[in-house]
């Protein structure tokens, strides 16, 4: 770093502080301030001069405490406690903001829009949060998958009897009276927010609420273009990204060998030109984000053997008991509907002829029984 | 009903009522800048001063009229800007130092502390 840019950063240090110091310094005259700041400024440059590495909050003390002793010795006694520093910045960005656009005719044009539409989302919101509710408590049995943030909880919320009233505690009848009896308290809210009578806190709680409610109602209604969601959320770094995906981007959970003659093959042992078993699929999931349940071979020493295909799957389900509470329950995963091409026998686009395949036989013969079949000619 | 409770002094409290009268004294034979000021005090054994009790006591001081201030201009850097004490600042800074002297034996007494004699 060269000189230069060690003064950048010491003054913009400086200035941090100083801007810092300077919110608190309340029921100064102008003058007073200017001067308190300016002789702060210099002793800053002092300060760190002769003892450079160390933080300002070190060696004078934190922003608020300087501010403190500052009016305290400057014989100014405050009443007024200073607002929170990091709500004030962001608010005022936020008031900034929103004033400049109000004033453009989109502006205006909006306002007015969102006035009129404020009941509607006042309605609209008491739905989403017991739909979000219902949600997360059914949930909460499900481990979370990262590599499918849009299908939980939204998939969940849709895939339950009676959508899209929600299944609050198991019941419709339950989300649909939870729903009834939040929207009188949501427009309450909501005219006392355009009255402007609502207490700070209660206020940030409502925005942050809101945008949440937001977020979720709109993943709940992008699910219905499932597709799409699916190869956006499946980009994702997560740890089974190394693992087989097809080439629609899907990751691959099992394999199913079928013969030309259309019949389902089992027990098969498959390969790749290395001579190594494909071992490395993403059974953990499936496109729905369903916990899967695999059950692989054993070999001699009690070692899984993952190359054994189709794989016997399971997958894991929540549905409701009687009592209403949601407990998982496993069902085997059926072998998808495939289209068997019509090979007419003997015919090929090229001419390669295969030598006969050398196979050896493990050391530790594996313990279910697998029928080998040696490739040739195909 | 509490009982009160009783607070052994500490050496803030007690610069509190003081530092008016140590700054005072720090520029009756030389002028100074903030930092150069704090620096004094401290070196003659006031360690707990804090920074901006100093730069706040300087700016009430010249207020109230004891202190005059001017800018010196630097090569190398910002400005430095100068305190020194007036006609007004010494005569208080005399009738602070007998206060203190005064205050100050007297709990030299009660403490049985004996102190130098003073002309």
């Amino acid at each position: 770093m060269t000189a230069m840019d060690a003064t950048d950063v010491t003054e913009r240090t400086i200035d941090t502080y100083v801007q810092d110091v300077a919110a608190q310094l309340n029921g100064l005259e102008e003058e007073e301030r200017a001067e308190l700041l300016d002789d702060l400024r210099s002793h800053l440059r002092e300060v760190i001069n002769e003892n450079p590495g160390s933080s300002l909050n070190d060696l004078v003390g934190t922003p608020e405490s300087y501010a403190k002793e500052l009016l305290a010795s400057a014989g100014v006694v405050t009443t007024q406690k200073p607002k929170k520093q990091r709500f004030t910045h962001i608010q005022k960005r936020y008031e900034e903001t929103t004033k400049s656009f109000k004033a453009t005719t989109a502006g205006q044009i909006t306002t007015k829009y969102a006035t009129i539409l404020a009941p509607a989302w006042w309605v609209a919101r008491a739905y989403l949060l017991v739909t979000l509710v219902t949600s997360i408590i059914a949930g909460t049995s499900h481990s979370f998958y990262v590599g499918s943030v849009g299908q939980w909880p939204t998939s969940f919320a849709l895939s339950y009897p009676g959508f899209p009233i929600p299944h609050l505690l198991g019941s419709t009848i339950i989300g649909f009276l939870a729903i009834i009896a939040l929207i009188p308290l949501s427009v309450a809210i909501g005219q006392r927010s355009a009255e402007k009578s609502l207490t700070t806190p209660v206020k940030r709680i409502v925005t942050v609420s809101s945008v949440v409610l937001v977020v979720f109602g709109i993943g709940l209604m992008s699910y219905g273009t499932s597709n799409s969601a699916q190869v956006i959320y499946q980009n994702y770094a997560t740890p089974q990204d190394r693992c087989l995906s097809n080439s629609a981007n899907q990751h691959v959970t099992n394999l199913y060998p079928y013969g030309t003659d259309g019949k389902l093959l089992d027990n098969v042992l498959i390969y790749d030109q290395t001579g190594k078993p494909i071992d490395n699929l993403c059974p953990e999931y499936d496109e729905q984000g369903r916990r899967l349940v695999n059950e692989y071979g054993k070999d001699a020493n009690g070692a899984a053997v993952y190359g054994i295909f189709p794989r016997k799957q399971a997958v894991e389900e929540s549905s409701v008991g009687a009592n209403g509470v949601m407990t998982p329950v496993t069902k085997p995963v059926p072998p998808p509907a495939v289209v068997i091409p019509q090979v007419v026998p003997g015919s090929t686009t090229g001419s390669i002829t295969t030598t006969a395949v050398a196979v050896t036989t493990p050391t530790t013969a594996p313990t279910s029984a697998t029928s080998t079949t040696v490739l040739s000619g195909q | 009903m509490s009982a009160t409770q009783y607070e052994t002094i500490d050496g803030t409290q007690l610069l509190k009522g003081v530092l008016d009268l140590a700054v005072l004294a720090v520029l009756r034979d030389n002028d100074g800048y903030g930092y150069e000021i704090m620096r004094r005090l401290r070196e003659a054994g006031l360690d707990e001063v804090g920074d901006a009790s100093v730069y706040g006591t300087l700016r009430r001081l010249y207020k109230a009229g004891a202190l005059s201030s001017y800018v010196v201009p630097s090569d190398e850097g910002p400005h430095r800007k100068y305190y020194a004490i007036n006609d007004r600042g010494r005569s208080g800074l005399e009738e602070s130092t007998k206060t203190w002297h005064k205050f100050a034996d007297a709990i030299d007494a009660l403490t049985g502390t004996q102190r130098k004699a003073r002309p």
